[in-house]
C-alpha cells in the first residue's frame, strides 16, 4: 500500500488488475431501461425474452422456460461470486460479502431440522460447505463451524426452545447475517465500504422499526433485530417504535428523511412498503456508485458484486410480479435505481 | 570517496531510481491493461500507450547516466583527474532526474492505470486519459532537463 495522505485511505495498488477487470465488465450490469422493458412486457415469457438479450443470455440454454428463471439467476450469481473470490485478496472482505450465505443456509437447515423436513433454498455461495452446516445442525454439534456461525446457531436454537417461535429464530439469524456484513465492511481501511456499512445498518433498522411499529410487535423483539454499527442511536430507534404518525419527524434531520417521508406516505395511501424499500435501496446503491471514483481499492470489486446481487433481486422481483400478473406500473413503483 | 566514485554513484542513482519508478509505474498500468485486454482484446491499441507512458522516466535516467559516463570518458577513453568537489557536483546534478523520475513514474503509473480503467468503460475517451498521464510526464521532463543542463555545464581539467 502507498501511504495515506491525511484522511484519505491509502491506495491499495494490489487491486489495479481487479478494479480494471470489473470496470471492463460493468457493461454486463443491467440498465434501468432493460428492467423497465421487462416490467412492461406482456407476460413473464416476454420478460424472459427481454432478459435473453442481455449478458444473462450466457446463463441460459436454448428453450429455457419461465420456470427456470431462478436457475438462470443462480448461474449469474455463481459467476459473480467466482469472479469476486478470484479478485479479492483480503479474507475480511470475503467474510463480509459471503458469510451472509452461510447464515442463510444455517437458517434454512435449522428450520427444516425443527420441522422435520428437507431444507430448501440452500445456496452454494457461502464460505462454509453446506454439508458441514447440515452435519452440525443435525448433530447439534457446532464445533466444526466458524465461531460466529456456531454462536448464532446456539443462540437461535436456545431462543426457539424457550419460545417455540420460529419467527424469533429467523430474526436472530437474519440480524446476525446483516450485522456480520456491517462489521466486516465497517472495519476496512478503504473508501466507500465503511460508509456503506453504516448505511446498511441504518436502512435495515429503519425497515425493522417501520414494519414492527405497524404490526404492533413486542418492542423487545427490536433489541434482537437491531443491527449495531449504524449512525442512528439505538435508543431513538427504539423510541420511534409505534410512533408512526411522527416517524417522519424523527428522521427529519437524517439522510433518511426523504426515504422515510415518501415511504410512509405511500404506506398510508397504498398499504405497501414498496416506496420505503425503493428509496432506502436507492440510498445504498447511490453510495455504491461512489466507487466509480475509486481506482486502487477493493471497494469497486465489492460494489460490483453487491450491484450484481441487487440486480438479481430486482430481476427476481420483476419475474415473480410478471408471473403473478402484477400491473407494470406497480412493478415500476417498486424498482429502485440500478448501479449501472 | 574520490571524485570519480562520487560521479559514478550519481550516474548509478540516476539510472536506478528513475528505472525503479518506471518498473513500478509500467507494472501498475500493465496489470490494469491485462485485465481490460483479457475481457476485450480489441482495446489493446487503446491501452498500449497508457501502459508504456510511465516507462519514459527510466529512459531519461539512463540518458543522464550515459551522459555522465561520456563526460567521465569511462566509455572509450581514460577518465581525467576529477576532484572530490567535481564528483559531488556530478552527483548532485544527477539527483533531479533520479528523484523526479522515480516519483513521477510511480504516480504516472497510477494515473495511467486509472486511465486504463476509464478506457475499459469508455474506449472513445482513451485520448483524454493519455493527456492526463502526460501532465505528470511534464515534471519528469523538467527533472531530466535540469540534470542535463547541470551535467553539460561540467568541465574537467
Amino acid at each position: 500500500m502507498t501511504p495515506s495522505l491525511l484522511w484519505i485511505p491509502p491506495d491499495d495498488l494490489r487491486y489495479a488488475h481487479g478494479v480494471s477487470l470489473v470496470r471492463a465488465m460493468e457493461w454486463t450490469l443491467l440498465s434501468r431501461k432493460t428492467l423497465d422493458a421487462m416490467a412492461r412486457a406482456d407476460d413473464a415469457a416476454e420478460a424472459l425474452e427481454e432478459l435473453s438479450e442481455t449478458h444473462y443470455a450466457s446463463f441460459m440454454t436454448p428453450g429455457q422456460h419461465v420456470a427456470d428463471f431462478e436457475l438462470i439467476l443462480s448461474r449469474a450469481l455463481e459467476s459473480a461470486y467466482l469472479l469476486f473470490r478470484r479478485l479479492v485478496l483480503d479474507p475480511d472482505l470475503e467474510q463480509g460479502a459471503l458469510r451472509l450465505h452461510d447464515f442463510h443456509n444455517l437458517k434454512a437447515m435449522l428450520k427444516a431440522n425443527l420441522e422435520g423436513s428437507e431444507p430448501v433454498g440452500i445456496v452454494p455461495f457461502g464460505l462454509v460447505d453446506a454439508r458441514c452446516i447440515r452435519d452440525a445442525v443435525e448433530g447439534r454439534d457446532y464445533q466444526g463451524l466458524p465461531l460466529d456461525l456456531a454462536a448464532v446457531a446456539r443462540q437461535a436454537l436456545g431462543s426457539y426452545q424457550i419460545s417455540r417461535d420460529p419467527r424469533l429464530l429467523e430474526v436472530i439469524i437474519d440480524t446476525a447475517a446483516v450485522a456480520a456484513r456491517v462489521s466486516s465492511f465497517a472495519g476496512l481501511n478503504t473508501q466507500v465500504l465503511p460508509d456503506y456499512a453504516v448505511l446498511l445498518a441504518d436502512t435495515t433498522n429503519i425497515r425493522t422499526v417501520v414494519r414492527m411499529g405497524r404490526s404492533n410487535q413486542d418492542p423487545s423483539l427490536f433489541d434482537l433485530a437491531c443491527i449495531p454499527g449504524g449512525s442512528l442511536p439505538v435508543d431513538s430507534l427504539r423510541l420511534s417504535l409505534g410512533k408512526r404518525a411522527t416517524l417522519g419527524e424523527v428522521y427529519s434531520m437524517t439522510p433518511y428523511a426523504k426515504a422515510v417521508r415518501e415511504g410512509l406516505a405511500y404506506l398510508q395511501e397504498k398499504n405497501s412498503y414498496a416506496v420505503l424499500d425503493r428509496e432506502l435501496e436507492n440510498l445504498l446503491i447511490g453510495t455504491l456508485r461512489e466507487t466509480r471514483f475509486v481506482f486502487f481499492s477493493p471497494a469497486p470489486i465489492v460494489a460490483f458484486l453487491l450491484a450484481r446481487e441487487h440486480e438479481v433481486r430486482m430481476i427476481r422481483l420483476v419475474m415473480v410480479a410478471k408471473i403473478n400478473r402484477i400491473p407494470a406500473e406497480l412493478i415500476a413503483a417498486r424498482l429502485p435505481m440500478l448501479y449501472a | 570517496m574520490d571524485g570519480l566514485s562520487l560521479s559514478l554513484l550519481g550516474a548509478a542513482i540516476a539510472v536506478m531510481l528513475a528505472g525503479f519508478g518506471s518498473v513500478i509505474g509500467v507494472a501498475l498500468a500493465g496489470q490494469a491493461s491485462t485485465a481490460v485486454i483479457g475481457e476485450d482484446p480489441q482495446k489493446f491499441g487503446k491501452v498500449i500507450l497508457l501502459t508504456a507512458l510511465p516507462g519514459t522516466q527510466g529512459i531519461y535516467g539512463f540518458v543522464i547516466g550515459f551522459l555522465v559516463l561520456l563526460k567521465l570518458q569511462i566509455i572509450g577513453g581514460t577518465p581525467p583527474p576529477i576532484t572530490t568537489i567535481q564528483g559531488w557536483y556530478i552527483l548532485f546534478s544527477c539527483l533531479p532526474v533520479a528523484l523526479a523520475g522515480f516519483l513521477s513514474a510511480v504516480h504516472q503509473g497510477k494515473v495511467c492505470a486509472a486511465g486504463v480503467q476509464m478506457t475499459a468503460k469508455r474506449a472513445e475517451e482513451s485520448g483524454k486519459a493519455i493527456i492526463l498521464g502526460v501532465f505528470v510526464e511534464t515534471y519528469a521532463v523538467l527533472g531530466f532537463l535540469a540534470s542535463f543542463l547541470m551535467t553539460s555545464g561540467v568541465t574537467f581539467g
